[in-house]
């Protein structure tokens, strides 16, 4: 390897102590130390061209890419059965290590001296599905949730010292917010599992008509959701939310108990936001309406590379769906 | 052969090594830019001098070591980039034969068609589908924790021939599943990969000085609108930097008591070691070219099919483990001498474009 350099290794025990205490490694800290420290010689930052210098002109100047991780066992949950409501082992589960690895890309940043992390990924991957045959996320899973943004230095952002902004804005976002007199003051993220049991019913049962309680539940699962994240935009003093990533996902799922031809629901939605507020003392700039033109040159945001198609990642979610979908034939086999 | 840059050529295959004198000599260019692209190279005072690429194909022993802790696999992790380093040398090469200052739109491609287990696990993903469309009913005796039926060849013969006898044909084709893909698998051997790099070489049309610190052209997997947007901003790019690092993690870290949530924190510290470990690699390489910046980092966390078992799906991470590369690449640039000119105040617009999703494999 042409540039491999030796460096003294690290403390493995002490460095996985600190991730257990909900920190980052200390190979992390030590690269982060050089790269704020005096002797610091480069930048790195995944914004792309036009990002790096849309951000540039917004003030942001890139210090380092920074990064979270959590991987998270999700407890197993009990038969569903007669459970109608936020499953609140999954929820959780989700929302705790999503907080672990945004707490960690937090603390990357504020070994770099950030003001803000801007244009933060996410990325998440199921490692092993559930083990009890009903499909993927349902307890007892394997859970990866990773973020990485830019750390960027930023003066204009009004935040107390050492305390970084993290947002899923890209520069270009960032671009158009700071030259209306917006400032991003808060990264905000909720998961929500809801559950309806027995959404389908038995032959005899059956009348047309819609299905209130998946309707329901929908409704349930989307205001449980927006409300935790109001709190969070209300703690963060934000005066709007730009919901950047909201993801609502129902499926078909058996209920699991014993030979039970009937089916349940699960609904998932997930947020992703930014909380938005006025920067202080900002002049106000009325935009006249854009133009409306065929421009040559897209100047959007850099879709993530398409990384080898055939990466086997997706078996595992192909996989727990098909686990899935055999239980509903084995369901529907017992049935007749 | 005096020309430095032609004795460079002296490792390429004959014909590469005629093709490219011969295109110097005609001053013909092929290049894969789009038009758009072309027009904003040659906007920012650059000629494509056409299309370079390099390969290597490289068979990658896996070895998954015992014990019960999460491990950088060395060996693996040098082949790895060695595959790779040798594909960009080659390619560096062809454009150096050219003449040229750099190559821009550099795509890094593994082709992994001629892995026979990744082969096989095609085929049945071909079967499943088929057999799924046509309303077969799934074999009970599906391993629920892999997803995989390991009689299945006999099962889709099975099906195939019910289903086309269904369909009153004489003669019984050849199922999909069961047709040739691609090249024929072991010629290589197991855990044989092509690691492919293409990009169009440019020169700048004035004579002005783009090599970069070893007086090498520079790479990129910058398109033409990015680079011309990066020129008038006063930077230039000095090399396609990267770092890998292949770490395996063992089955016990996955464990943990059923009813619990918690995190595993060692699995998290594993696969943040081995970002650390690849990043830094990506940082020292740019040092070592002065660059001061790096550019559309990209972290892909990948894995691939170098591992013991055939393959590493479902829950098969309980048994096997994970064996994952990350892997980081970028574009690392310096500030030119003149002060670049000011960015143009961009303006809001309603675009009347359809959606572009600008997919570049910057990684792989």
């Amino acid at each position: 390897m042409s540039a491999e350099r030796t460096r003294p290794p690290i403390d493995l025990r002490a460095s996985q102590a600190r991730v257990k205490a909900g920190g980052i490694p200390l190979r992390a800290v030590e690269r982060l130390a050089d790269e704020a420290g005096p002797d610091r010689r480069l930048f790195t930052s995944d914004l792309s061209v036009g990002e790096f210098l849309l951000a540039r002109d917004a003030g942001c100047e890139p210090i380092s890419q920074v990064m979270g991780s959590c991987i998270y066992h999700v407890g197993q949950i009990p038969d569903y059965k007669g459970a109608t409501g936020e499953i609140k082992v999954i929820s959780d589960g989700h929302r705790v290590s999503r907080r672990a690895a945004i707490r960690r890309l937090y603390e990357e940043a504020q070994l770099v001296g950030a003001d803000a992390v801007i244009g933060v990924h996410l990325r998440d991957r199921m490692i092993t599905m559930g083990a009890r045959g009903k499909g993927g996320d349902d307890g007892g899973e394997v859970l990866e949730f990773t973020v990485v943004g830019t750390a960027v230095r930023a003066p204009w952002i009004s935040r107390p010292a050492g305390q970084p902004v993290i947002t899923d804005l890209s520069g270009q976002d960032l671009w158009a917010l700071y030259h209306d007199g917006y400032e991003p003051c808060g990264f905000l993220f909720e998961f929500c599992r809801y559950h309806v049991w027995h959404v389908t019913k038995n032959a005899q049962q059956v009348t047309s008509g819609e299905l209130e309680e998946a309707s329901a539940a929908v409704a349930e699962a989307r205001a449980i959701a927006s409300r935790k994240l109001l709190e969070q935009a209300a703690q963060h003093g934000a005066e709007f939310v730009i919901g950047s990533d909201v993801k609502v996902s129902v499926r078909e799922v058996p209920c699991g108990y014993g030979g039970c031809p009937l089916d349940d629901l699960d609904v998932d939605v997930s947020v992703f936001g930014t909380g938005v507020r006025r920067t202080p003392r900002a002049r106000t700039i009325v935009h006249a309406v854009p133009d409306l033109i065929l421009s040559m040159m897209p100047l959007g945001r850099r879709k993530d590379a398409v990384i080898d198609g055939e990466d086997d990642a997706d078996d595992v979610e192909i996989a727990a769906e098909e686990a899935t979908e055999a239980a509903l034939e084995r369901d529907e086999a017992a049935a007749e | 052969m005096s020309d430095p840059d032609l004795e460079a050529m002296t490792d390429l295959p004959v014909h590469a090594r005629e093709r490219l004198a011969d295109m110097r000599a005609k001053k013909l260019f092929t290049s894969d830019l789009s038009v758009n692209e072309f027009v904003l190279v040659r906007e920012a005072g650059f000629e494509p001098v056409g299309m370079v690429m390099g390969t290597s194909i490289y068979q990658v022993a896996a070895r998954t070591p015992s014990g019960s802790k999460g491990q950088e696999l060395v060996e693996t992790t040098r082949a790895l980039y060695h595959a790779r380093e040798l594909a960009m040398n080659r390619m560096e090469e062809e454009a150096q034969a050219l003449g040229a200052d750099g190559i821009i739109g550099v795509r890094l491609t593994v082709n992994l068609a001629l892995d026979p287990s990744r082969q096989h696990w095609q085929r049945y993903r071909i079967w499943q589908q088929w057999a799924r469309r046509i309303g077969f009913r799934r074999p009970q005796t599906i391993t629920p924790r892999t997803g995989y039926f390991a009689q299945w060849p006999q099962l889709a013969d099975t099906q195939w021939r019910q289903w086309c006898t269904a369909q009153g044909w004489a003669t019984i084709p050849l199922a999909p599943w069961a047709q040739p893909v691609g090249k024929a698998s072991y010629s290589f051997g197991p855990n044989t990969a092509e690691f492919i790099a293409i990009g169009t070489a440019i020169r700048h049309r004035e004579g002005e000085h783009y090599r970069n610190k070893a007086g090498k052209p520079f790479q990129s997997d910058l398109s033409g609108q990015e680079f011309w947007m990066l020129i008038r901003a006063g930077y230039r790019p000095v090399g396609f930097v990267m770092g890998n690092c292949v770490y395996y993690v063992p089955p016990a870290l996955l464990r943990a008591p059923d009813n619990a949530s918690v995190e595993l924190s060692e699995y998290t510290h594993a696969l943040y070691d081995a970002r650390e470990l690849a990043i830094e690699r990506l940082q020292d390489e740019a040092e070592a070219l002065d660059a001061t910046g790096i550019v559309g980092v990209t972290v892909a966390e990948e894995q691939h099919s170098w591992r013991t078992n055939p393959w590493n799906m479902g829950n098969a991470a309980l048994q096997s483990g994970e064996v994952i590369e990350l892997f980081v690449i970028g574009t690392a640039v310096v500030p030119m001498a003149a002060e670049g000119a000011p960015l143009a105040r961009p303006i809001l617009v309603r675009t009347a474009n359809d959606p572009i999703v600008v997919a570049r494999e910057g990684g792989e």
